[in-house]
């Protein structure tokens, strides 16, 4: 848009202002209801804006979807105690509308508070995700209510509530790897399933003297029994160049889980036969300055094995940017980082904190959060290089505009039709709550 | 394809801001919307103080500035045409500070041949390597216009508010030392906020929002200052306090500017303190004669429930005297429009009521700034908003009166984020009684704020 803009031939002032112009705002009131951006590859709509009170409001993560089409997230604030919720979206029949639900209502106590990540849904349509806070509070510890991993239940006869159940509070499980004097605790990310129903996340504190987080596991319980046990797979230290994960992490097919901190990618190596202890390696320690040394994202795994992931700072123009590490060629050991596009602020937007998802074509689909003098946010896209190419296709598809939605934290999901769905932590009405979005891209 | 539909729109009559130069029958028809959205670069970004206005039409704002927003002085200038895609914004001042928010919160005071004068802030640099920060309390400048021929302003700071917790050096300038009252402490003020005001003597009269009392920490109670022009035959300033809060029921941390009736006396507001620790509106009553000690009064402390708290705005004078001004509110009570009556003869008490309560949401909420008054008695303002209630809005409330009983509340403009966001200074007007402010985001998707107009 900003390139488009400067190839009318007119003197830098006039063309500053009618770039701007472009781009600046409609009329009063009627802003939402134009196509501003002409750059925009794909159409917005909002399926639901919160209200911010008790149906919830602030999503901060990205939905996950079934199989009817319904989508259910969290939301940090709202809710019938304003702890957060959990909520569903129910497509109308008839195809007009969507219908919202909450589906658990955090009270701030026992049942954990202030949901920041996402859920996933096991092949039951049972939903697991963390709260941040919450839980048993334990003040021996260096958190008092150090948050919490749930299982809500669907209603089973239909038609009653959905059940939630706490499988694990922080700090209170044992603490089992090499290193670890305590429990994690404020998991900030979501969770990952395996094949077996066993959970894997991260916490941001806990786990070490230094508090530096941890990696866990949930193995569900034996037949008969009721209790998940919790086992750390790995906890930081200060020593190490990376610390506080705030990502989730992604299982290749042998098992081994990766994962990032504010300043590496790490890989963790399932015990070999007979041993206990998960192996820590480095694949990528970002080197500060024009790779930045800020949060990265949970990444995602193409079919060659390259890992890509965003990072919400640093990049060419300190705006974030979003990478590829490429595993060792054969014979050496280094993994290879390769930016796809370093963002550049203002029209360009800035701070992709929500991480990607990968379209069937190897297409990456991705968020901005924005912010003051960096837009309301993007959706945007990368198409791989074409045969005989080396760089990637970057479009923006949308540009929000406030009323329908603003500053996304969270990344997008695709729908088999190709449709994306996300949310705005804020925006998306007049009320400034947050909304859940479709964006149609017609591909 | 979608510009040809905006056009379309436009020329039907919907009027479209950016592009309403191609259609100027329909611009005029309709002038609401964004003057100027700021780019977030050299241009500036983020206001959040009060404009003035010449009497040329043009407008005087600063810019607070953040990360790659610059911090400035900037004016913006009519065209011809009327078009509101026409005005152009030109820097007056780019302040030094860099990204660490050494810019101006506070407004514009215009003095005579067409002199700014204004405050920067203040603020921490970053860390510098070694653990090193540097603290900058604030300065009072001056901006004279620029001499026949050149486009330059001249710039001078007439005072650097010294803390001796914010210890440093002056942002612009050489910094001049303080003369006057103390209040015990070699602080005299840190972070003034609000606009300051000129009497007819030239002289500027300010808050700030920090220090100075020697009884308290570093961030206690605040201060009123005066600045005084130069004597004959003297090229210096004086700064003097005139009051340092103690931070107790004598009121805490103002940041508005102030008022000052036909006696001299100031009034104005503190976001905190009190006798219920939720703000108060004070009077300072200038010394008597051969006397040097100015008298501070409680008009009214604010109890923290439905007669409001957090008073964040200035205050205005009404008809016989009454007050008029805001509570920012709290998430419970999202904000007030409350009035002070003076005391009736033979009484010492002022009478608080509540002229308008928010109610949160986009019916507005959380009103940061002061209000404006016509002459017909009406009340202008903006409510701030923000997460879970809205991008802010621009209301006017009729208070009652002969033919009618209740005030009268109307929501003029709700912002939607891109046309502005969070305004979170008062308005002004200009002799047709249209309004103009600022919002501090918004304003374009490059979201650095904006310039705007509401017609009534």
């Amino acid at each position: 848009m900003r390139k488009s803009c400067f190839v009318m031939l007119l003197p830098r002032a006039t063309l500053s202002a009618r770039c701007h112009a472009l781009i600046a705002a409609a009329s009063f009131g009627v802003a939402a209801l134009l196509p501003l951006s002409s750059a925009a590859a794909a159409t917005e709509s909002v399926l639901y804006s919160f209200g911010g009170g008790a149906d919830g409001g602030v999503p901060e993560a990205g939905p996950v979807r079934d199989s009817s089409g319904a989508l259910y997230g969290t939301t940090l604030q709202g809710g019938a105690y304003n702890h957060g919720a959990v909520f569903k979206l129910t497509p109308r029949a008839g195809g007009v509308g969507w219908t919202e639900t909450v589906l658990h209502s955090f009270t701030g106590g026992q049942d954990g508070a202030s949901p920041q990540a996402g859920l996933i849904r096991d092949s039951t349509g049972a939903l697991y995700g963390t709260t941040a806070f919450g839980g048993t509070d334990n003040s021996a510890y260096f958190c008092e209510g150090c948050g919490t991993v749930f299982k809500l239940t669907p209603p089973a006869p239909a038609g009653t509530g959905w059940i939630l159940t706490v499988l694990h509070n922080f700090p209170g499980g044992s603490a089992t790897a090499e290193n670890c004097e305590n429990d994690g605790g404020n998991p900030s990310a979501g969770l990952m399933m395996d094949k077996s129903g066993a959970l894997y996340g991260t916490t941001e504190f806990g786990g070490s003297n230094t508090n530096a987080g941890t990696v866990f596991k949930l193995t569900p319980p034996p037949a008969g029994k009721k209790i998940w046990s919790e086992t750390v797979l790995h906890c930081f230290t200060l020593a190490e160049p990376g610390v506080y994960p705030v990502a989730g992490l992604v299982m290749d097919a042998k098992g081994a889980l990766y994962g990032t901190t504010s300043g590496t990618v790490f890989k963790l190596t399932p015990p070999a036969s007979g041993q206990t202890r998960w192996t820590e390696t480095l694949l990528y320690t970002f080197t500060g300055g024009a790779d930045g040394h800020y949060a990265v994202s949970t990444l995602i795994m193409g079919s060659n094995g390259a890992l890509y992931g965003t990072k919400a700072g640093g990049g060419t123009f300190g705006r974030g940017m979003v990478f590829e590490l490429t595993p060792p060629v054969a014979g050496k050991t280094n993994w290879t980082e390769t930016v796809l596009h370093a963002f550049e602020g203002g029209l360009d937007s800035a701070f992709p904190i929500g991480g990607l998802t990968m379209g069937s074509d190897g297409t990456l689909y991705g968020t901005t959060q924005g912010g003051v003098g960096d837009s309301f946010g993007t959706a945007f896209s990368l198409t791989p290089p074409a045969i005989g190419q080396a760089n990637w296709h970057y479009e923006i598809l949308h540009h929000f505009v406030g009323v329908d939605g603003s500053l996304t934290l969270s990344g997008l999901i695709q729908a088999p039709s190709g449709a994306l769905f996300g949310t705005t932590s804020q925006g998306g009405s007049l009320t400034n709550a947050g909304a859940v979005f479709e964006l149609s891209t017609g591909r | 394809m979608r510009i040809a539909h905006s056009l379309a729109l436009c020329c039907a009559g919907a009027a479209i801001v950016g592009v309403a130069a191609l259609c100027p029958a329909v611009a005029a028809a309709n002038p609401e919307g964004v003057l100027y959205g700021f780019e977030g670069g050299a241009d500036g970004g983020r206001p959040v103080a009060d404009l003035i206005r010449d009497s040329s039409g043009t407008f005087y704002g600063t810019t607070a500035g953040f990360a790659s927003g610059a911090s400035t002085v900037f004016k913006l200038t009519p065209a011809s045409t009327g078009a509101n895609s026409d005005w152009t914004e030109t820097i007056i001042y780019s302040f030094k500070g860099g990204s660490s928010s050494f810019g101006p919160i506070a407004g514009l005071t215009e003095g005579p041949h067409g002199v700014l004068y204004g405050t920067t802030a203040g603020g921490v640099t970053a860390n510098e390597g070694n653990g090193v920060f540097n603290y900058y309390s604030g300065t009072v400048f001056k901006l004279s216009p620029p001499a026949a021929g050149s486009t330059v302003w001249t710039t001078t700071v007439l005072h650097q508010f010294f803390s001796s917790a914010n210890e440093g050096t002056a942002v612009m300038g050489q910094a001049r030392p303080m003369t006057g009252t103390n209040c015990g402490t070699d602080d005299d003020g840190a972070t003034p906020a609000g606009d300051m005001i000129m009497d007819e003597n030239g002289a500027l009269y300010g808050t700030t929002q920090q220090t100075a009392y020697a009884g308290g920490g570093p961030s206690s109670g605040g201060t009123v200052f005066k600045v005084t022009p130069p004597a004959a035959g003297s090229s210096n300033w004086s700064f003097n306090l005139l009051y340092c809060f103690r931070g107790g029921s004598d009121g805490l941390g103002p940041v508005a500017g102030l008022i000052r009736d036909s006696t001299g006396a100031l009034y104005g507001t503190t976001a905190d303190g009190g006798a219920f620790h939720n703000g108060t509106v004070f009077r300072l009553k200038p010394p008597p004669s051969g006397k040097s000690t100015w008298t501070e009064t409680i008009l009214y402390s604010f109890k923290g429930g439905a007669d409001g708290a957090d008073p964040s705005g200035s205050l205005v004078i009404g008809s016989g005297g009454v007050l008029y001004g805001t509570t920012k509110g709290t998430d419970k009570n999202p904000g007030t429009v409350f009035k002070l009556t003076p005391p009736a003869s033979g009484q010492t008490d002022w009478l608080e009521s509540v002229v308008h309560v928010f109610t949160g949401g986009t019916d507005g909420a959380f009103p940061s700034a002061g209000l404006i008054l016509d002459s017909h008695g009406n009340l202008y303002g903006t409510t701030e908003g923000g997460v879970s209630s809205s991008f802010g809005t621009v209301f006017k409330l009729v208070p009652s009166g002969a033919g009618n009983a209740t005030p009268h509340y109307e929501v003029l403009h709700k912002f939607t984020g891109i046309d502005g966001a969070f305004p979170a200074a008062r308005l002004i007007a200009d002799p047709s009684g249209d309004l103009y402010g600022t919002t501090s985001q918004g304003g374009s998707l490059i979201n650095a704020g904006a310039i705007f107009k509401v017609v009534p």
